[in-house]
């Protein structure tokens, strides 16, 4: 991919070719179930098969609701 | 500097004549988000400085202290070129006077003279400060004899971090970067494309640092590998997703390839400042999510003090240097996003193929005027390309790229890469011949 026109000359080829079997993949995809997709807003990393392969920068944390806001701000900055 | 409430009457200002900003409106704006940033320097050196951080639950939340010692030289670094300004001399002082000690501690000069295949990472906090005004001649005279050990190369890293490597090299000898440095960065995301749909982590930060230490944050305009326009419109993916996922330690560092490539806000990159700028002005820092670690409630003083910034630290320091490198000469303000108009059917339409969800920039969006909205459609399909291919919906991303094609959006690399799954997919369940 070395410019824009071939960029938008790999889309166009793929729409124009009409040969992407939307029926067989619907198939493929209800047959392996929702494995496959990765659905999850939470990671930026990619599937294979089951397992995620991920990396954390920074690292994940467990979700609180229950902490004051202006608690961490005054940890963090220094403030109140 | 200006009490909180007066900070977000002078965003709201801003914001709303974001197609006219008064430049050193917005130019105050940025020195005070770096002042803050600099002001939580000062409290991590103080707090992780001696020891790093080793209370977490999580095994990747620990650290040694060099790790924030030499991302706070980071940080000053790129605040240097600001640092004579009255509205930051004294915090930008008072954090290379906090930072100084720790970078030539006794056991800073251990563990270069132990570690010689990591000798300048190790010494990142010395560099940077020598390349600040205030070197250390004895601490030079160590390095040295690490540095041209018999082990010093024996530690392999990826081309991204070689560079780095070069970099810091290039500024320690104060001279130009050695031969190799362009030959290096094209093996990086300047050269080729990181996989934008199913690409890790990893891969992004990739992205994101290799435009950092190629450009000496923002100080060097070398050529780019290939045009700065393929990079940007990777750069403007990899923000996209950041935001989707609220990863705003991403986001922050995303948005950085602007300015460091002096280059003009695309209408994307100024919506993804505008969305972390105002959850700054909203949390008082940015954080790095929209998590916070649970151990804080179980913990006080010192320690919840020492968590807090483990935590946090990293995501307000980028967004410091961001505003850093944004405050360059000839970068314009990053509030105002301005550019080519797409239709609003066109705007609705995208819109309406990514799912409502809680994320802070579909608020931030929803809030724009019209016009603004308009510019935006880029964004869009950037944001509705990856949701609909990590749900495996190849009706929904073909779709998007015929609307993209007819649109003219089609030049990008994501939408190539998008295109270029479809295609393998197809290969996947075609019948055997």
């Amino acid at each position: 991919m070395s410019n824009a026109a071939d960029r938008e000359e790999i889309v166009r080829k793929f729409l124009g070719s009409k040969v992407f079997d939307f029926g067989a993949f619907g198939k493929f995809v209800a047959e392996n179930g929702t494995s496959i997709a990765s659905a999850s807003d939470g990671e930026f990393g990619f599937v294979i098969g089951h397992r995620f392969i991920r990396y954390c920068i920074p690292p994940q944390v467990s979700v609180i609701q229950e902490l004051d806001p202006a608690v961490m701000r005054g940890e963090v900055t220094g403030g109140r | 500097m200006q009490n909180p409430h007066d900070h977000k009457a002078a965003l709201d200002r801003l914001l709303s004549h974001a197609s006219a900003p008064h430049q050193a409106e917005f130019r105050q704006n940025l020195l005070q988000r770096l002042h803050l940033a600099l002001r939580i320097a000062g409290r991590t050196v103080q707090f992780l400085g001696t020891d790093g951080f080793d209370g977490s639950d999580h095994p990747d939340g620990n650290f040694a202290a060099e790790k924030p010692l030499a991302e706070t030289a980071m940080l000053l670094y790129t605040a240097g070129r600001h640092a004579a300004d009255p509205a930051l001399r004294e915090v930008f002082d008072a954090a290379m006077d906090d930072l100084a000690p720790h970078a030539r501690s006794q056991r800073m000069r251990w563990d270069v003279v132990r570690y010689p295949s990591v000798c300048l990472q190790l010494a990142t906090p010395h560099i940077l400060l020598g390349a600040l005004g205030r070197g250390d001649a004895r601490f030079d005279a160590l390095l040295a004899e690490s540095a041209t050990s018999s082990v010093s190369g024996s530690h392999e890293v990826v081309p991204y971090r070689e560079l780095e490597l070069m970099w810091l090299e290039a500024l320690w000898r104060n001279e130009a970067p050695r031969p190799g440095f362009a030959e290096v960065a094209r093996k990086t995301a300047l050269g080729r494309a990181i996989d934008l749909l199913n690409g890790t982590r990893e891969d992004a930060y990739a992205h994101t640092h290799a435009a950092m230490y190629y450009t000496d944050f923002g100080n060097r305009q070398g050529n780019l590998p290939r045009p700065a326009h393929e990079f940007l419109d990777e750069s403007a993916a990899v923000l996209a997703r950041a935001l989707v996922i609220e990863d705003y330690d991403l986001a922050a560092e995303a948005l950085m390839a602007w300015p460091l490539l002096s280059t003009s806000w695309s209408p994307a990159a100024a919506f993804g400042f505008r969305v972390i700028a105002s959850l700054e002005d909203k949390v008082g820092f940015l954080p790095a999510g929209r998590s916070a670690s649970s151990q804080l409630l179980r913990l006080d003083g010192h320690d919840r003090t020492k968590c807090a910034l483990a935590t946090s630290y990293h995501t307000a320091y980028v967004m410091g240097m961001l505003c850093a490198v944004a405050l360059k000469p000839g970068m314009a303000s990053p509030y105002a996003t301005t550019g080519p108009a797409y239709s609003m059917s066109l705007v609705g339409d995208l819109r309406a193929r990514i799912p409502a969800g809680s994320a802070h920039w579909e608020q931030v969006f929803a809030a724009l005027r019209p016009d603004e909205q308009a510019a935006l459609a880029p964004f869009l399909l950037d944001v509705a390309l990856m949701q609909s291919s990590r749900k495996g919906d190849a009706v929904q991303m073909a779709r998007l790229l015929q609307m993209a094609l007819t649109h003219g959006l089609a030049d990008t690399t994501l939408c190539a890469q998008a295109a270029g799954l479809l295609t393998r997919m197809g290969a996947l369940v075609a019948p055997d011949r």
